[in-house]
């Protein structure tokens, strides 16, 4: 099984980006996928997105197991290094972050987030499985006072009930079991910038016409262009194609 | 459940009109239980008014005062005597059975007609011609996923404010059941430019020579790529006409789907549109190929600012059309998108998508594709645009 990756981070019309985005990833061994989203409203978004990135990214190399334990250790890892950051540079005390991240043996995947970055999985080229964000609105959801396709429009989408960088303690969201993969099979994993422009019935449509991931996020794009026209946040996404 | 009472009071119907004597017989036993009459007036009750065309005789085991049981039997009589000893001759008793026998045949041979009328009903194709410039299939299909589902279509056309009606549009025949379960359906919109006879002429030449493939050709390849051939084919041939004519200066866009069990494949060049309506939504299916797309792309990546590029003259020039040399813009699904129950799928025109924001088209979408494809015409109409450009949209409805 091959993985083919695209990725794409735009700064919008903000003055600085604080997504960042990495990957590593070995044919027929492992890989990983991971995003962050550094929060705006605090200090040093951008310095938080980075250390969660590459911490999580260095720390599966170390250990490439599926298991559990390891990617919660994983994401675990990546929080307190933001917190010892912290420690050692007061005035970053605020920064905070999301994460989405995807990990392989080549065979199975699993994957675990915090926060709203989201991770969609398309198998036959519909959406089978995607994340529930930690915020304010996808409770409303789950409650029952406002029905999922009215995330996008509502105030508290962006209010966070987890993240990293709050707490040495972090409850992180993992897959249960891992899925298997077969050829055909896509992952998105994406900011709030990026989902709360595009639907996701037209991730399907454009999966449906794309030959490449790096296709697949031209064309989400120019639908975000198209709707956003320069007014729009930090977006990132990462779209992987499994051959 | 309508089905189940539509049944049972055909069989009801049927039963009362073959045994007439049996409500009556049924209605004498009960009132024999309820008023425990003896044998001698039950026997003498046929015989003391008119006299009756059916027999009946009844049976009695008594214990006592009291009747334990109480059988009767039924027939046609012959004679209308209402003499009991008819009745019990052996050979009025053998026909008897015959005869009942026969009746049970013909109920039940009519069950089964009707059990099976009611399910060819069901499954037929029910075609409307509502009008000239209107109308509307049904056909149910079994998809390739244990659900059926079942389409429906309509189309409007209409010249707005202009003087030729330049787009064409064709649906193939869905009652042409060979070609529908080989290849399924197929619709198309071409919207035609240039001088005004040519525009008409490139448009119908797109639709004809796309739609004969698609009702002629052999499809040996996925269908991706029989429509990617389709729309080569067409180009050419309405190059050739162009060139014949001495270098016309014309050309067509062309948008076509193709739907088989609930799979859909699109192809367009140009800028006409298809629409998926999904839950209450439209999304685009095809970008536009205008010069716009490019002037977006350079403000993104800061080479212009978005100002300079909204407020680009050419904002709306073709940049992929048919009639085009070489054409490099295609736009199409390689793998197949799966339909679900509840979407709609919108072919139209610039006329159309021109004079209306998603808001309102959604509004109409939510209308059953009759009466969603007349509400955008409608709802353009109202507007009484100056130069409404000509409207042309076909709905196909997936339920």
């Amino acid at each position: 099984m091959k993985f083919i990756t695209s990725v794409l981070t735009n700064i919008g019309g903000r003055n600085k980006n604080d997504d960042y985005a990495g990957y590593i990833y070995r044919d027929n061994s492992y890989g990983a996928w991971i995003v962050a989203d550094g929060l705006g409203g605090h200090v040093n978004g951008e310095v938080a997105s980075k250390i969660a990135v590459e911490t999580a990214l260095n720390s599966f190399q170390l250990n490439k197991s599926l298991s559990k334990t390891n990617i919660d250790s994983v994401i675990n890892h990546a929080n307190l290094d933001i917190i010892n950051y912290q420690i050692n540079c007061k005035e970053t005390n605020g920064m905070r972050t999301t994460i989405v991240s995807l990990f392989t043996d080549s065979k199975e995947v699993v994957w675990a987030h915090v926060g709203d970055s989201r991770l969609y999985f398309f198998n036959n080229g519909v959406i089978k499985f995607q994340t529930r964000d930690h915020s304010v609105s996808q409770m409303a959801v789950s409650s029952g006072e406002i029905p999922e396709d009215q995330i996008r429009f509502h105030e508290d989408r962006n209010k966070l009930i987890r993240v990293l960088g709050s707490s040495p303690e972090l409850k992180v969201d993992i897959l249960k079991n891992s899925v298997q993969i077969k050829p055909g099979d896509a992952f998105l994993l994406c900011t709030d910038g990026f989902w709360e422009l595009i639907y996701e019935t037209e991730m399907e449509i454009d999966l449906c016409k794309a030959n490449s991931p790096e296709e697949w996020i031209k064309f989400m794009t120019e639908r975000l262009i198209k709707r956003a026209f320069g007014q729009h946040d930090n977006f990132t996404a990462i779209a992987v194609f499994v051959q | 459940m309508g089905l189940k009472k539509r049944i049972f009071f055909i069989v009801f119907l049927i039963v009362i009109t073959l045994f007439p004597n049996l409500a009556y017989a049924k209605d004498l036993g009960n009132d024999l239980i309820t008023n425990k009459i003896n044998e001698e007036e039950i026997t003498s009750k046929p015989s003391a008014g008119k006299p009756y065309v059916v027999d009946c005789v009844f049976f009695f085991e008594s214990k006592g005062n009291d009747i334990k049981s109480i059988k009767y039997r039924t027939f046609l009589s012959a004679s209308q005597k209402s003499d009991k000893k008819t009745s019990n001759t052996i050979i009025s008793a053998l026909t008897n059975k015959i005869r009942k026998l026969l009746i049970i045949l013909v109920v039940i041979s009519l069950l089964i007609i009707t059990i099976c009328l009611i399910a060819i009903r069901k499954n037929m194709i029910i075609s409307k011609r509502i009008n000239r410039n209107m109308k509307k299939n049904t056909i149910k299909i079994r998809g390739s996923f244990n659900n059926s589902i079942k389409l429906t279509y309509a189309n409007i056309q209409n010249i707005g404010m202009r003087e030729e009606q330049q787009d064409s549009f064709a649906i193939s025949n869905i009652n042409d059941k060979k070609l529908f379960n080989e290849k399924g359906v197929f619709a198309i919109v071409a919207d035609g430019m240039g001088g005004l006879d040519n525009g008409k002429e490139s448009s119908s030449i797109v639709v004809e020579s796309m739609m004969s493939y698609f009702n002629e050709k052999l499809f040996v390849s996925p269908i991706p790529i029989e429509l990617r051939n389709m729309i080569i084919n067409s180009n050419n041939e309405l190059l050739d006409y162009l060139s014949r004519g001495g270098n016309i200066k014309s050309g067509s866009t062309s948008i076509a789907v193709i739907i088989k069990g609930s799979q859909l494949f699109w192809i367009s060049v140009g800028d006409s549109r298809i629409y998926l309506y999904r839950r209450g939504k439209v999304f685009t299916l095809n970008r536009d190929h205008v010069y716009g797309t490019e002037l977006n792309e350079k403000a993104f990546r800061g080479q212009i600012s978005f100002e300079e590029a909204l407020n680009h003259p050419d904002r709306k020039a073709l940049t992929s059309y048919m009639g085009i040399q070489k054409m490099t813009e295609i736009d199409q699904n390689i793998k197949p998108f799966k339909l679900n129950q509840g979407d709609k799928i919108i072919l139209c025109s610039d006329g159309i998508y021109g004079s209306l924001d998603e808001k309102e088209i959604e509004e109409a979408m939510k209308l059953d594709t009759q009466n969603a494809a007349i509400e955008l015409q409608n709802s353009i109409l109202k507007k009484n645009i100056k130069y409404q450009d000509n409207l042309t949209a076909v709905v196909i409805g997936i339920s």
